[in-house]
């Protein structure tokens, strides 16, 4: 799987622990807040499970708010 | 390094002063404390400058990177002994996540800096999922008062001493078998 793969996977395990419907595919334009509906400690959870995945810290450098910016981060 | 700092409203100028008065009398912000009325700049002022002589207060422009994010303030001040955090984030900010990061750096700066024996908090009934993340930094619900859940994380209590943000933060999330 690539970074864009397991992100919507990490995504999906969030989404299904809120009773929220998985999605079938993500886009870099994506709001994780209103597209996504994932709150402030859903987006904790995010930062987590891809700490332990890609041992990067996503928020290190500030605030992500788009897939686009996440994927940025993963691949740096 | 920790890239976290909290400047003083005593110490704000008058940018920073309006930034924040422009902040607290927003919509997102408003709605959710305990007085909801617009804020004029004259009362804003003089409510600076009451904190000069007010040992019971303490308010904080906090920024990450140089760059603001939010208030936090410690309330109710009984010296070497306890206090009640607040906080809020800059509108764009509400909902990112980054406010975990401001409170865990705040909720330090009391334990450490100031010695608090126990902080409280006070949280909205409606405002489940902020009652959520104080649960998860380890407050506990002390008592509930008209619309308001009441509060409180003895030092002794507190992980985030022992832990940095990060781990900290992986703590609250996975559990504490982590």
């Amino acid at each position: 799987m690539n970074e864009k793969e397991k992100l919507l996977v990490i995504i999906n395990d969030i989404r299904e622990d809120k009773d929220l419907v998985a999605i079938e595919s993500i886009k870099d334009e994506m709001s994780l807040r209103h597209d996504l509906e994932l709150k402030s400690l859903d987006l904790a959870t995010l930062t987590v499970m891809l700490e332990e995945e890609f041992d990067i810290d996503i928020f290190s450098d500030g605030v992500v708010s788009t897939i686009g910016e996440v994927l940025v981060k993963l691949r740096a | 390094m920790i890239d976290i700092k909290f400047k003083n409203f005593t110490d704000l100028d008058n940018d920073e002063l309006e930034m924040v008065l422009k902040w607290r009398n927003s919509p997102e912000i408003a709605n959710k404390m305990n007085s909801t009325t617009t804020i004029e700049a004259q009362e804003h002022i003089d409510f600076i400058k009451s904190l000069k002589e007010n040992s019971t207060k303490l308010y904080y422009l906090v920024a990450k990177k140089d760059s603001p994010i939010g208030v936090f303030s410690f309330i109710n001040i009984v010296e070497g002994q306890k206090a009640e955090i607040g906080m809020y984030l800059k509108p764009e900010l509400i909902g990112s996540g980054i406010g975990l990061e401001m409170q865990y750096y705040g909720m330090k700066l009391g334990y450490n800096k100031f010695d608090f024996n126990e902080l409280l908090a006070t949280v909205k009934k409606s405002n489940i999922e902020n009652y959520l993340i104080q649960i998860k930094f380890g407050f506990l619900l002390n008592k509930i008062e008209g619309d308001f859940f009441k509060l409180t994380l003895p030092k002794e209590n507190w992980k985030g001493n022992l832990l940095n943000f990060r781990e900290f933060r992986k703590h609250i999330i996975l559990g504490a078998a982590q």
